[in-house]
């Protein structure tokens, strides 16, 4: 094709000329426009294709869980958020109410047809049939494939394992508000929306729990106890294994916040704990060195202290070394120790011990000490074998824990400490140390001995050595003694050669039975429970049986078959 | 040349029209894959939860405890069934080890691992019981054990032996 050459002359050739500069002017700015936008173009598609980190493909996601999850040491979920549908209706876009409401009922058989049928007629435009639905029966009402009926999503606090772990957890309101447990203390980290993903590892292994749980269900039921306790503590890192407080509640339903299910006995009960006592008397005279173990004292007659007169309840009516005056429980011989130790030296080692302070466990509750006004002669020799003074018995058994492990006491804690916290516990400052080690060496001998020969007899295991003290403290009452009502307990360390668990029990009353002779005291009713515990948990945890070897002190003791 | 141009001009609008086009639905094509992955996501976060917790529920210990007591046979463990030392088996004074443990000698040489060609064919031999199952495996698993083991093969004896001795350094 031949191009065309249009020729314009004269005066109109001048504008011919403008237009052509401004039509190439303006081609001239568009090229470069579209260049610019190719360039572009390529760029884009050829460098920056790989790039794909847009926002939210990292993405954590922090609508999801509201509230964080809690697990045991092993993972086991304790607590967690669900999201549950509530069922909602609109009556106008129901037809039959009634064939609905019979419907409704089959699937919630727990509500009233009456009341469903009510809110099936209302006049207003929403109304809540039943809130909280497990996924199975939206799924069956889904199928009625009704159009009126709605459902709205609210997340719920779930405890799979009911009451089983309730007293440690405690529980949280309809809005998931914490009320009590590791649940209120720890709601800064539960609640954050930035920690949802990073569960709460708490100290406790479900499987020792429910052990606990059923031996004291058990005890608690034959002895027709008002109630009972038990804890079972890892006796060098401190951590609270289990812990389990009768009667209990279950979390997944609302219980009355001054409900006396919700009450803990462990972690906030104090009581005159008795006996157990004179393993921290002993512990001290000993490493005093105001006794050794050859020397004793009389036990034949009862003592006069203030307006009391105190009696030995396993009485021996002779002289006791000092191993004797434990394995027995003689009262009289641990007064008497406690009055050559001297009040500043006892009050300075209970205050070591953690006795005059709460405890470290992770929860608000936790019970305050009841310590005697004054520390004169007399509570010097009351508190020596644990009475007029209460404590909790996590103190009892975290003071224990320190008398058997090499003399460190380490703060009891219901968080699982990792592997380089425990680390830092064994190799140890100083500064937690309260007995020598060789003392309480000869403190497990002397616990070990009870078991073999003393008054923790029942808690004997075949196949595993064990040590223990029980414990018998009669109830204070308005300012007096219910000579009656006794709070029978029996720690144990096991294994006693090397101790990896403190195990706690205590019966609140519990009344003697048939096989027992009537006897409520720790040796015949928190003993054999513990004894029946340890049997159980030992395989579990991986402890092979010891064989038993030459007894300490064994022939320091002078065996009669009375008990 | 006006023309040439006008075309390349024309041609550039079109195809950056089409490409940016392209792009953008591209871009919008993966969004939307991407919501929805992000909303399975959710779902199935959602649902590992609730049967995390249905878990739970239903290995609750005395649940299982319940069970085993009614369909099983076995007891709960008890603790002579566990054994600390080998000596505690036999009432003979202390027990020897038939084999030596092998750290004992200063240098081993590796055995030749079993041919596993031979291997299958004296499987084959064997008769299988019509109770028990072979389980079979996916065959990317299968694969994989192939290359290992050509791996393992590949390596020789020289190799095997430094890398023993360099073991015991």
């Amino acid at each position: 094709m031949k191009p065309i050459d249009l020729r314009v002359e004269g005066t109109r050739q001048g504008a011919m000329e403008v237009a052509r500069n401004r039509m190439i002017f303006l081609m001239a700015v568009f090229t470069f426009g579209f260049f610019t936008l190719a360039i572009k173009l390529i760029s884009i598609g050829v460098f920056q294709a790989t790039n794909t980190d847009y926002p939210g493909s990292s993405g954590k996601n922090t609508v999801l869980m509201a509230r964080a999850d809690i697990v045991d040491r092993n993972g086991v979920v304790l607590a967690t958020n669900l999201k549950t549908p509530s069922l909602g209706v609109n009556p106008y876009k129901i037809n039959d109410p009634e064939l609905l409401s019979y419907k409704i009922i089959e699937i919630l058989p727990n509500l009233k047809r009456e009341n469903v049928l009510e809110n099936l007629q209302s006049s207003r435009r929403h109304v809540w049939i039943k809130r909280k639905l497990t996924p199975k029966q939206m799924f069956e009402i889904n199928r009625l494939g009704e159009p009126g009926l709605v459902f709205s999503d609210a997340e719920k606090r779930i405890y799979p394992h009911g009451s089983l772990v309730s007293h440690v957890l405690g529980s949280v309101g309809v809005d998931n508000q914490p009320s009590a447990g590791v649940e209120l203390y720890f709601d800064e980290h539960l609640s954050n929306p930035l920690r949802s993903e990073e569960p709460l590892e708490l100290s406790i292994d479900i499987r020792l729990q429910h052990m606990l749980n059923q031996e004291l269900n058990t005890y608690v039921e034959r002895f027709s106890a008002k109630g009972g306790g038990g804890v079972i503590l890892d006796a060098n890192t401190g951590e609270i294994l289990a812990l389990s407080s009768l009667p209990d509640f279950d979390p997944n339903e609302y219980v009355e916040p001054d409900d006396p299910s919700r009450f803990n006995q462990i972690l906030q009960g104090v009581y005159e704990l008795g006996s157990g006592f004179k393993t921290f008397t002993v512990a001290l005279g000993l490493d005093t060195k105001t006794v050794d173990l050859s020397s004793g004292y009389d036990a034949s007659k009862p003592v006069k202290v203030a307006r009391f007169t105190i009696h030995d309840d396993h009485a021996k009516n002779r002289w006791l070394n000092v191993p004797e005056i434990y394995v027995y429980s003689s009262n009289i011989g641990t007064l008497k120790l406690a009055r050559d130790i001297g009040v500043e030296r006892q009050k300075a080692f209970f205050d070591k011990l953690g006795l005059f302070r709460k405890t470290n466990a992770e929860i608000f509750e936790v019970g305050r000490p009841i310590l005697p006004s004054q520390w004169g002669p007399t509570e010097l020799v009351t508190t020596s074998y644990g009475h007029g003074i209460a404590v909790t018995p996590l103190h009892l058994a975290s003071g224990v824990a320190a008398m058997v492990n090499g003399g460190r006491l380490n703060p009891a804690t219901l968080l699982k400490k990792d592997a380089s916290q425990i680390k830092s516990i064994s190799s140890g400052s100083v500064d937690n140390q309260v007995i020598s080690p060789e003392t309480s060496e000869t403190m497990r001998n002397l616990m070990h001995l009870v078991v073999e020969y003393g008054t923790g007899k029942s808690a004997k295991v075949d196949g595993y050595v064990i040590g223990g003290k029980t414990g018998t403290a009669i109830k204070a009452a308005g300012g007096g003694y219910r000579n009656k009502d006794v709070i029978s307990s029996f720690i144990s360390v096991f294994p006693i050669d090397k101790p990896k668990y403190i195990v706690f029990a205590m019966l609140d009353e519990p009344q003697g039975i048939k096989e027992t002779l009537y006897m409520a005291s720790g040796g015949w009713t928190a003993a054999p429970l513990v004894g029946n515990l340890i049997r159980r948990m030992g395989p579990l945890l991986g402890i092979a049986p010891t064989k038993k070897e030459e007894i300490e002190y064994e022939s320091m003791i002078l065996v009669s078959g009375t008990e | 040349m006006i023309r040439i141009f006008a075309a390349f001009a024309i041609l550039t609008v079109m195809i950056s029209t089409a490409s940016v086009y392209n792009l953008k639905q591209a871009t919008y094509d993966l969004e939307e894959k991407k919501r929805d992955i992000s909303s399975q996501i959710l779902k199935d976060r959602q649902a590992i939860k609730v049967l995390k917790a249905e878990m739970a529920y239903l290995s609750r210990p005395e649940r299982l405890e319940r069970l085993s007591r009614r369909h099983l046979v076995l007891d709960a463990t008890q603790n002579e069934q566990l054994v600390a030392d080998l000596n505690e088996l036999t009432v003979r004074g202390s027990v020897q080890m038939a084999t030596l443990p092998v750290d004992n000698f200063q240098l081993l040489l590796p055995r030749q691992k079993p041919n596993p060609s031979t291997f299958k064919k004296n499987n084959k031999k064997q008769k299988i019981t019509p109770d028990v199952r072979l389980a079979s495996y996916a065959k990317s698993a299968e694969k994989q054990n192939v290359i290992h083991k050509k791996e393992l093969e590949q390596k020789s004896l020289y190799e095997r032996i430094l890398a023993k001795i360099g073991n015991y350094k």
